[in-house]
């Protein structure tokens, strides 16, 4: 049975990194410009179309593989308009074609992603796509899984191995070609040293032998 | 020996500070669930000296001898390494898992994970190093199938993520007490604003990058 694993978050969340990592595989139709370069806009994403038109997606679309990946972020922004995108209208007409779909929420530390919208889109959007997968993903009967882009970078093949077998979906996990996507955190920016918080004293003290504690 | 085969754990891993105290909590939570059911009333205690396991992590021989009539699920936490510096060791995850399967025990091994660079402030802050690199090279020589949840899926998307998690022991994702573990948010004292990046132009405008600069 054909497969389309839908992967989407929100603006700014690593869609454009967890596509690059899905489509590096042979046996996946995906976006495969993004393996050419570096950022491609979302409406020239091979399903952006579909997003606004689900009506214009055909059986004929899934013909050359067995396992497509499809992107989107919530909300994403198609001709110059931002809109939510008909990610359950798509789903729903892809598995008329007798196709298994799966969806992925995907996910970045909401603080950084909220700074990261603040500065690039001049709003949080954050909650839109909340509110869009609480009230139509994750109440639907398709499959919903999550992935975190922090789990990737920091547990690299080990994470990557996970998803393929949770998401029943191949991942080039042993090709050092995907780690190059990652050499640089582009949540490091985002991250300054604390000098103090109020539970460390308490951690230091519970980490000290029982005798330098006064306990029997 | 007789097999415990209608047994079940779940052992939680994860660097130092990745919030294995949050997840111990939540992992705990369940009545069917034999866990670290003291820190559902203190908010933090020393794993050595409250984690019902600790003395079986230091001896997993010690596990033969445990109680297991108490419940069918278990859940036991631990991070690598655990203590600071002059005190600071690692457990052998494979000699407990091993002693765990040889008694018949249905085992997974969940490892969590925090975002890297406030994992390694934390660390530098806390235990004067930085010890990823320790659990990173535990799991890498894990003979079992590893599973992974996130601190900042559970911040987002609190019981609807807990929902979706499937694991060998049920987890009490509809519980009142998951919003008072949630109530703060212990990234945010890391994270500060940045003023421009190099594809900000591309996201406003809609532009295709060939290369990085």
């Amino acid at each position: 049975m054909k497969k389309l694993l839908i992967i989407t978050g929100p603006q700014g969340s690593g869609n454009h990194l967890f596509s690059r990592v899905f489509s590096t595989h042979p046996d996946v139709g995906g976006w495969k410009s993004l393996l050419d370069e570096y950022w491609v806009p979302s409406d020239l994403e091979p399903f952006a179309e579909y997003w606004v038109y689900p009506e214009r997606l055909t059986a004929e679309h899934f013909a050359e593989h067995d396992y497509w990946l499809a992107n989107v972020s919530v909300p994403f922004v198609y001709d110059g308009v931002r809109q939510v995108p008909k990610i359950l209208e798509v789903a729903e007409q892809v598995r008329s074609f007798g196709i298994d779909v799966q969806i992925a929420i995907i996910v970045r530390d909401q603080n950084i992603n909220s700074e990261q919208q603040r500065r690039v889109r001049k709003e949080v959007t954050l909650p839109i796509a909340q509110e869009y997968y609480y009230n139509t993903i994750l109440s639907s009967d398709f499959s919903v899984h999550f992935l975190d882009n922090e789990g990737f970078f920091l547990h690299r093949e080990h994470y990557l191995k996970w998803a393929s077998k949770l998401l029943g979906f191949p991942i080039d996990w042993s090709n050092p070609d995907i780690f190059k996507f990652i050499d640089q955190d582009p949540n490091a920016k985002y991250v300054k040293y604390v000098e103090e918080y109020w539970l460390d004293q308490q951690v230091w003290y519970g980490i000290q032998p029982k005798k330098a504690r006064g306990i029997e | 020996m007789l097999k415990l085969l209608n047994k079940k754990i779940l052992i939680l891993t994860g660097p130092q500070g990745a919030g294995n105290h949050l997840w111990s909590k939540i992992f705990s939570l369940h009545p069917e669930v034999f866990g670290w059911k003291s820190l559902l009333e203190n908010y933090w205690e020393a794993h050595r000296i409250a984690e019902p396991f600790a003395a079986h992590w230091r001896d997993p021989s010690l596990l033969q001898g445990f109680d297991w009539d108490q419940n069918e699920y278990y859940f036991t936490s631990i991070s690598v390494p655990l203590g600071i510096k002059e005190t600071r060791w690692s457990p052998n995850l494979n000699l407990f898992i091993d002693n765990l399967i040889k008694l018949g025990i249905d085992v997974e091994v969940v490892v969590c994970g925090r975002e890297k660079n406030i994992l390694q402030h934390q660390q530098t802050r806390l235990r004067q190093e930085v010890t990823i690199p320790l659990l990173l090279s535990a799991i890498d020589n894990l003979d079992v199938e590893l599973k992974f949840v996130s601190y900042e899926l559970l911040h987002l998307y609190q019981k609807r993520y807990l929902k979706t998690l499937k694991f060998n022991i049920p987890v009490a994702w509809n519980d009142a007490r998951i919003e008072n573990f949630l109530e703060e948010d212990s990234n945010v004292k890391y994270i500060h604003h940045v003023d421009d990046h190099f594809l900000d132009e591309c996201n406003r405008t809609g532009r295709t990058l060939k290369t990085r600069p």
